[in-house]
């Protein structure tokens, strides 16, 4: 009896989830490279001001009357509105600054984090297509694509072509910046590309055996 | 005496009003948990203990504060708010499980694998238990964009204030070499943060976008939480030789009731008049009564304090 089971959003990013630490255990994943990186001190540590929590204080960051009690209530801030204003601290006085743009991810960013994805489970993916591309499933899908391109007219196959061509690019591009960080790990270095959001790219001399590219 | 008539006292009204509030909420909360256990770890359903029920009431707890902090900020408690709640206070509940009742080395390991998790994304999954809680991590940070700098700053705030405390009472800091007065600010600072936390995580959660006058009040209201349920395991607490700032003050029943007292009518006067406002100040006072119950039945149990309470 062909049983299926169906999955709702939920289950299926329950068990995305579980399967990403299940691959860092069994050591396909490089976890040099953080997943999810929350700790936010580097970057809060650049932001001009500072909300104390516990005592309802904007302070300068930096400023030598912030408590030291108030480790663990600091909050770095990129602006200031009008509404904040009453918090501000007597000593340091902050001035108001509008959204200077440092607070939310830009394009680069997210692209960033895309290659680093694809950088990270590049192997993964890579075995898990060959998997696919052989099996039935796989080959009705090939099949499913050469009857949808057959029946495009020229400008949309041109469309096509294009997309295929800036994957192409992008792929490229991860190719080039596997090379340098493989160059930079023979020079004897520790290299690493870090993105204003906290997302870290890293390669180290080291390599954990699961670098390898198809 | 003067100062006790002008604070602020909830009506009857406010306290049937919470009774069924909490009611409503306990049923909400055990209709998300209940399916997500079962699934993940049923042994905890079906265990003796009532671990469960202990996990219930404690996000039940949660949601009352979730959905006051929703309100006063002028939100509506929806379906999704109740979702978040429900998986925050679980979490809580399994975090605080893993640190407190697997002995010292366990609780220190655990420290260092939250680390791990908040600063890297990575965490070894061993035991069904782990499973669970990783998957309401996991779903809570589905639930929201977790990397917005304010929540993870919160999150980062809380698991840190979590870890002073755990050092603290494994004596890995030199608290031993700290005057009285001295040991007793820190464990002051340290109940302060932890509740606060936990409130900023809760509310930052549930409305991203709180303005920072109410984001101090919820901390403080975090504050008076952290400091009754202090009080409500005084002597759970000093059997398993934990201190908190509650078990070593000289007159815990006084400074209890000074405190409160105190930032009730701060809280009473800063926050907007509204539904939220009521449901926070009555639900505060609600536990603060049912935890000196706890704290007068709890005396001669030791170890075998093991009683729900609402």
């Amino acid at each position: 009896m062909n049983r299926q089971r169906k999955w709702g959003f939920t289950a299926i990013g329950d068990a995305i989830a579980v399967k990403l630490q299940t691959l860092r255990g069994e050591g396909k994943i490089n976890d040099e490279q953080p997943l999810l990186k929350l700790d936010y001190r580097d970057q809060g540590a650049k932001a001009p001001f500072q909300y104390d929590v516990a005592n309802a204080t904007v302070h300068r960051t930096g400023c030598s009357a912030i408590p030291d009690s108030s480790q663990y209530a600091l909050y770095a801030m990129w602006e200031l509105k009008e509404r904040d204003r009453k918090f501000t601290c007597r000593k340091c006085r902050p001035e108001l600054i509008k959204d200077n743009g440092m607070k939310k991810d830009n394009a680069s960013d997210i692209l960033y984090g895309f290659l680093s994805i694809l950088d990270q489970f590049g192997s993964v993916l890579a075995e898990r297509g060959k998997e696919y591309r052989n099996s039935r499933h796989g080959k009705q899908v090939s099949n499913t694509i050469d009857t949808i391109l057959s029946e495009l007219d020229n400008q949309q196959r041109e469309g096509i072509k294009f997309a295929f061509s800036s994957i192409d690019s992008l792929l490229r591009l991860i190719h080039e910046y596997n090379n340098t960080l493989e160059n930079g790990a023979n020079n004897g270095r520790k290299v690493s590309l870090r993105r204003n959001n906290g997302r870290t790219m890293k390669a180290s001399q080291k390599s954990k055996g699961s670098k390898k590219r198809d | 005496m003067e100062n006790l008539k002008k604070l602020w006292w909830p009506k009857k009204r406010h306290l049937s009003n919470i009774n069924s509030i909490v009611k409503k909420h306990r049923i909400g909360v055990e209709k998300n948990l209940f399916p997500l256990v079962n699934a993940y770890y049923p042994v905890l359903v079906t265990k003796h203990s009532g671990e469960f029920r202990k996990m219930i009431e404690l996000t039940t707890k949660m949601t009352m504060v979730g959905r006051a902090c929703t309100e006063i900020a002028g939100y509506p408690f929806d379906e999704r708010r109740l979702k978040i709640s429900s998986l925050f206070g679980a979490c809580c509940f399994l975090a605080d499980s893993f640190i407190d009742d697997f002995g010292e080395e366990a609780s220190k390991e655990y420290i260092e694998r939250f680390e791990l998790l908040l600063t890297k994304g990575w965490f070894e999954i061993r035991t069904k238990r782990e499973g669970l809680f990783y998957i309401i991590v996991s779903r809570i940070f589905a639930e929201r964009d977790v990397l917005d700098t304010v929540i993870r700053q919160a999150i980062f705030w809380q698991f840190m204030a979590q870890k002073r405390d755990i050092g603290l009472r494994l004596s890995l800091l030199h608290f031993s070499k700290l005057s009285h007065s001295k040991k007793l600010n820190l464990l002051r600072e340290c109940g302060r943060d932890k509740g606060g936390c936990v409130a900023s995580v809760l509310s930052l959660l549930l409305v991203p976008e709180i303005p920072l006058r109410y984001r101090h009040l919820f901390y403080m209201a975090g504050m008076l939480f952290q400091y009754i349920d202090d009080y409500g395991d005084y002597h759970y607490d000093r059997y398993y030789n934990r201190m908190t700032y509650m078990n070593q003050v000289r007159y815990p029943s006084g400074t209890l009731r000074r405190i409160l007292y105190k930032y009730i009518q701060i809280l009473h006067e800063g926050l907007p008049g509204c539904m939220g406002r009521d449901i926070l100040l009555t639900f505060l006072l609600r536990y603060f009564v049912t935890r000196i119950e706890k704290h007068r039945l709890e005396q001669y149990r030791g170890e075998y304090s093991w009683t729900t309470y609402e």
